[in-house]
Order: structure tokens, then sequence, then C-alpha cells
């Protein structure tokens, strides 16, 4: 079963003039798409390299090394260095790299003076980072002022927020022209789910999710999707970040709903499906979510009460492609573990820096951000196209995983049981 | 309109999560009230239970050696704690304890995260508790009722060991006069030890009672020792059955609110805090020494 999910529905101005959602043609790839392809790019950065002078590209990564998000950070770390050092002798788009990082400690006002201090004292030509999406929204005001001298690129957090009461079509966000989302637009990882629920879960749904602003947006996404499709909100159980014990929550589920809608990340997402299973719940009702609810990095804790769980991702580790298999196979070289969603979404960001970096010969923030628009990028995750407007994000494929139980010993795994194509986030700039 | 049932049911979620919270706050409690001492580590002491627990499920050992091995190894980390961080600072102002501690639990999640690593870990809990039962509309798993009972019946031995022992009189009598005990001929600052060890080891086993319904991470520490200084805030700093009877009144509240007004539930929690502290500022069980006026 294959939809075609994209913007397209929003139908506004900006999606009008640039409307290339869903109608990206996989046969006529570009000679970016070329460029950006594996082995191609680093034999021929090495030989931009030969040519050129000695200038360097200078990489500042602003992620959390400490705290709750310590893991993300390194995997975002991990992803990026492994395409610069291991696939790209060290240099970006033929220059050589450097790399300076810190530690924002998942806190906004660190992230801001890391921000500050990465383009005034190291002047940094890209950043990476940060994590946290507040911690984004708080590097925003500084980068814009420096629009010229850097390039950011944010394989996780992105600094968005609006009420979740707020329809799809009305969303409007902060913009920077700089600014490179390579993960995933909040729509993503939530909305396609609506299109696999209404047809395969059932038509009436509980709203669970992180009681902060995320929560709100993800959850909120799905909601207008799923409604939207003809389904109805049975119920909403907001539950607060940090929550240790769910079950007093989890009385307020409405057994009488088709399924649930789990919006929960990092050590939310475990306790909630583990106690999830634990009261029951999963006798009468199927758990869906957001891909980070089932993620890699959680099943091995969450164990066999995540098995049956549905989740929306545009990354799955167990993914098999052969361009797939190759990444895990390298990370965990290098690393010792399994790649996540962040690692692989890091990683296209130095593959992204670095066709843009070679493309323009130089590290000039303006002359970067004119050709990262409509970029194609051969990821891990499959082939992605950067959008041609603000914001700029990947226009992706979203699978739609099952956790299935492994043999033996091992932790379950997903499994990738439908793919919604090419979706992109109808959102204007605000 | 919220049906006599789900009141019913948020009753019993609610006593279910106090029971927990009076396990985590127990040792604590203890501490306090006997010595003083505002340990920030406990939640840290909570933390290395569950991961002791991993390790030794891990390493083929069974769930039910976990739960008497990771609690005692636990009471040695929190004996060496005391000997060597906590008695020289003893009878200095509070605030020296409660920067050592706070220091010590930074300690302690740096080393964790340096041995187990930063990502979540997990145990399982034993295959004999898998079923679930019933109780009153509320599904449980096995598991979950054993942990109940079990945390139950600990806790009611506790409060009778403290009323009706001798060791619950030493216990009573230096917390009210350190130095009249020390001049009848025992040594007071073993009985310190002793205490604090035996928090630790009640805080190790709620560790490896509740791993298994959670993740295991290198900052699960936090939002415990959080919301179990609320609690002993609420009951009167030190005062045992004021830190038995706030726990299930927190969980109590925890139940409704989150039935009524789940946005507000750790909100209500603090505010409660606040309203207690405005009132009756040394807690709900309090007695007048603890009132600054």
């Amino acid at each position: 079963m294959i939809k075609i999910l994209d913007g397209r529905d929003a139908s506004t101005e900006s999606e009008r003039q640039h409307g290339r959602a869903g109608t990206t043609s996989r046969g006529g790839r570009s000679r970016r798409a070329f460029l950006a392809s594996a082995g191609t790019t680093a034999a021929l950065g090495v030989a931009g390299c030969l040519g050129s002078g000695g200038d360097t590209v200078k990489v500042g990564f602003a992620v959390a090394q400490s705290g709750a998000y310590t893991l993300l950070g390194e995997s975002v770390i991990n992803g990026f260095k492994l395409r610069v050092e291991e696939e790209l002798d060290g240099q970006l788009g033929g220059r050589d790299v450097e790399f300076v990082s810190q530690d924002t400690e998942g806190d906004p006002g660190t992230g801001s003076s890391i921000a500050q201090e990465f383009i005034t004292r190291e002047e940094v030509d890209v950043i990476v980072g940060s994590i946290s999406g507040a911690v984004a929204s708080a590097m925003r005001p500084v980068i814009e002022d420096h629009v010229d001298d850097l390039v950011w690129l944010c394989p996780v957090g992105i600094g968005w927020q609006w009420p979740m009461d707020t329809p799809t079509d009305d969303v409007s966000v902060s913009c920077t022209s700089t600014q490179f989302i390579t993960g995933d637009a909040y729509y993503q990882p939530s909305a396609p789910m609506a299109d696999f629920a209404i047809e395969n879960l059932g038509d009436s749904c509980v709203l669970a999710f992180a009681d902060y602003s995320a929560g709100y947006q993800y959850g909120g996404l799905f909601r207008n999707r799923f409604e939207e499709l003809g389904g109805d909100i049975a119920g909403e159980v907001p539950v607060p970040v940090g929550t240790e014990d769910y079950k007093p929550y989890l009385q307020n589920v409405d057994t009488s709903a088709d399924f649930v809608f789990g919006m929960f990340a990092g050590s939310d997402a475990i306790n909630f499906v583990k106690q999830f299973h634990e009261t029951g719940l999963h006798e009468e009702l199927d758990l869906s979510g957001v891909g980070f609810l089932a993620e890699a990095d959680a099943l091995g804790a969450q164990g066999d009460a995540a098995v049956g769980t549905y989740s929306a991702l545009p990354y799955t580790p167990g993914k098999d492609t052969e361009r797939n298999q190759e990444f895990v196979e390298a990370y965990q070289d290098v690393n010792d573990r399994e790649p996540n969603v962040y690692a692989c979404t890091s990683y296209d960001a130095a593959q992204v820096a670095d066709t843009a970096i070679e493309e323009v010969g130089g590290t000039d923030a303006n002359d970067i951000a004119d050709v990262i628009p409509g970029i194609e990028v051969d990821s891990p995750r499959g082939y992605f196209e950067m959008t041609d407007s603000m914001p700029y994000h990947p226009v992706q494929d979203v699978d739609i995983r099952r956790v299935v139980a492994t043999e033996g010993d091992a932790p379950p795994t997903n499994e990738v049981i439908d793919t919604i194509e090419r979706v992109k986030a109808p959102f204007d700039c605000a | 309109m919220v049906g006599f049932e789900a009141l019913v049911r948020a009753t019993i979620l609610g006593l279910q999560f106090g029971t927990t919270l009076a396990l985590l706050v127990a040792g604590l409690t203890l501490v306090f009230g006997l010595m003083d001492v505002i340990n920030l580590a406990h939640g840290s002491l909570y933390m290395l239970g569950a991961y002791f627990g991993v390790t030794l499920v891990d390493a083929g050992g069974s769930f039910w050696l976990a739960l008497v091995v990771a609690p005692v190894a636990v009471g040695v980390v929190g004996l060496l704690m005391e000997v060597f961080t906590l008695r020289p600072l003893y009878g200095r102002e509070p605030l020296y304890q409660i920067l050592v501690t706070l220091g010590l639990a930074f300690v302690v999640e740096e080393s964790v995260k340096e041995v187990w690593g930063t990502s979540a870990q997990n145990f399982a809990a034993p295959a004999v508790l898998a079923g679930s039962i019933d109780i009153a509309g509320v599904t449980y798993s096995q598991y979950q009722a054993f942990v109940l009972l079990f945390t139950t019946v600990l806790v009611a031995a506790i409060w009778v060991g403290l009323e009706r022992t001798n060791v619950g009189v030493l216990l009573q009598a230096t917390a009210h006069d350190p130095e009249m005990v020390d001049a009848l001929g025992f040594d007071v600052s073993r009985v310190f030890t002793g205490v604090f060890a035996v928090s630790a080891v009640l805080a190790g086993l709620a560790g490896v009672l509740l791993g298994p319904a959670r993740a295991v991470t290198p900052s699960m520490w936090f939002n415990v020792v959080l919301l179990a200084f609320a609690i002993i805030v609420i009951g009167g700093l030190g005062n045992f059955r004021g830190a038995i009877v706030a726990s299930l009144l927190v969980g109590l509240l925890t139940g409704y609110a989150a039935l009524l007004v789940p946005s507000y539930t750790e909100l209500l929690v603090f505010a409660l805090m606040a309203v207690v502290l405005l009132v009756r500022p040394a807690g709900i069980f309090g007695t007048a020494t603890g009132d600054p006026g």
C-alpha cells in the first residue's frame, strides 16, 4: 500500500509557487544528486583539494553532552564525524575540517552564548545543533544577526512553536535564511501516521502526549490530519515531562477507542510504553505514535512491552537497503553501537554541507544558502530532497514501522511495514 | 462527568503510587529526623539500586538474588559515603551537608555514565509474576501487586520497629538528645552510620523494585529527589509518620488530579507543599520545634 501525502491540500501562496511536494520524479535525478551520491563526492572532494588553497571549514557542534539528551548529542557528533572522517578524508567539499564542540547542557541560555562564542570568537563556518528545540529557539536570534557569516544545520532541534489548536494550514514558523533542517520538520513523524492509522487501526483515537511544546506540536499535527481524514479524537491525555509513574494518567485512556497515538521521547517513551503494557491497555487498544516512541535506543529498555507498537519516522536502522546497511556497519565499526535517527540526520547534514561547499567552491554562507535548496541527498534513509523555499527541510519518505520480537535475547526491533512517500511539511514562514 | 467507578479507580491508583513514594521517602526522612542531614544523594542511591539490579540480572543472576544483593551493595556505598564525607561535617551548618550530598549526587551520575553508558537500561521482572490481575476495575500486573504488597509490609514493619522495639527507642532517643544518649554509653556516631546505611539499603531496594517498570537512566535520580523532598516537607521534616501519610496524600492528589486536571498535577503537588509551608511551616505532622517562629 503506497499513498502520497504532501502539503498540496494546504494550497497556500508559497505552496503554489514552489509546489514541488509530491511531484518529485525518482527517475530524473539532477547533477547535484549525482554529486551527492556517496563514493563520487569523496573522490571529487580529494581531487578538488589538490587544486584549491588551504582554506579550512570550521564546524561547531552546539549540542547537549550532559543531562537527558546526552546520548542524542553524542549521536549527532558521531554521525557527522563518520561522514567527514571516515568517508571524506577529513574534508568537506575538498577543504580540511576543523571541529569545535560545546555542551549546551540542554539550556537555552547556554545555547545562545555558545552560538555567540562560535560566531564571534571561533568564527565557525557551520553550526550543527542543537538537540532541544528550546535551545534552538534561543540560538536563532544570535544566528539571524550573522546570516552572512555561517550556515546553520539542524539535525534534531529546530526551534519552532505554535499553539496546539492551530490548523495545520495556518501554522507559520520562524524561518532563518541559512537554517537547514536535515531531520524532521515536526510534520513528518506525526501526520503520516494518521493516514496509516485511519485505514489500518480504526477511526477513533486517544491522544497521549508529553505536556510541553513539542508534545502539543506533534500531537496537534497528527490530530489535524486524522480529523481531516474523518477520524475522531476520543480523548486527550497530557502527561508532565519526566513523569516516572504513568499509571495515574493512563486511567484516562478511553478503552472504547481503537488506538492510542503517543508522543513521548527518551526515558518518557520507555516509561510510557512499559506502563501502557503493564496496565493491560495493550490488550484493548493498539499503540501508535511518533517514531521517538519506539526509537532504536528505547527498544532495548522497553523490551517485549514495545512489541506491536506502530510508529512513524523517516529513518529506521533496520531498513533493508544497501545504502543503509553500509551506513549501519560503518557506524558500528567506529562507535560500537547501532546508529539511531539522530546519527543518520547528522550524517546527512555533513553530506549537505559537503555537496554545497563543493559546488560553491568556498564557505561563503550566502552562496551556500543559494545552492542547498533543491539539493538531493543519498541518505541511509533513502533519497530526499531539500525544499526549494523556506523553511528548508527534507521532502522525504516516512517509514511506518511495527515493533516485532526477535529470536533469543536480543531486544525487539522495528520492521518497516509501509512507506508514505515524499512528505513535506506544509508550513509557511512567519 | 466523572463517574463513581472512575473515582474508585483513581483512589486505588493514587494509593498505589503513594505506597511507592513512601518507600522512596522512608530512608530520607529517617536520616533527616535523626541526623539533621538533608541527603540530596538519596535519589542517587535509589538509582544505584536500579543499576546494580541491571548488572546482576544481566550477569545471569535471578531477580530475587538482585533484590537481596543490590540493596546490600547500595548500603555499603551509603556507609562509605557517611564515614568519609558526612562524618567530618557534623555540627556544622546544614548548608555544608547539602552541598556535599549534592556534589555526591553529581559524582554518582557521572560515574554511572562511565560504567553503564548514557542510554537507558532495563531489567525484566521475574517471569513468575508475568500475569495480570484485576482489582476493582484496575488491571495490575502481578509484579505491580507484588511491589505494592512488599512495600506495604516493609513500611509497616519500619513503623512498628520505630515505635515498639529497643532499637526504635534508641533511635528516637538519639533524635531527641544525642548528647544524653552518648552519655548513657551508646556510640552515637555508630548509630548515625547505621541509620545512613539502612536508609541507603531502603533506597537501593526501591531502585530494584521499581526498576523493571521504569527507564533506568543516569538522570533518574533527579525527579525522585525533588518529589521526595516535597513529600517530607509536607509531612514534617524528619517525621516518619508524617512522611508516610504525606506520601499517600500526594499519591491520592496525583491520582485525582491526573483524572480531573492532568495538566496541573505537578503544580498541585508543589502548591500543596507551598500551602503547608505557609499554614503549618513544620509540616502537617511536624512539631513546633521546627518552627522558625
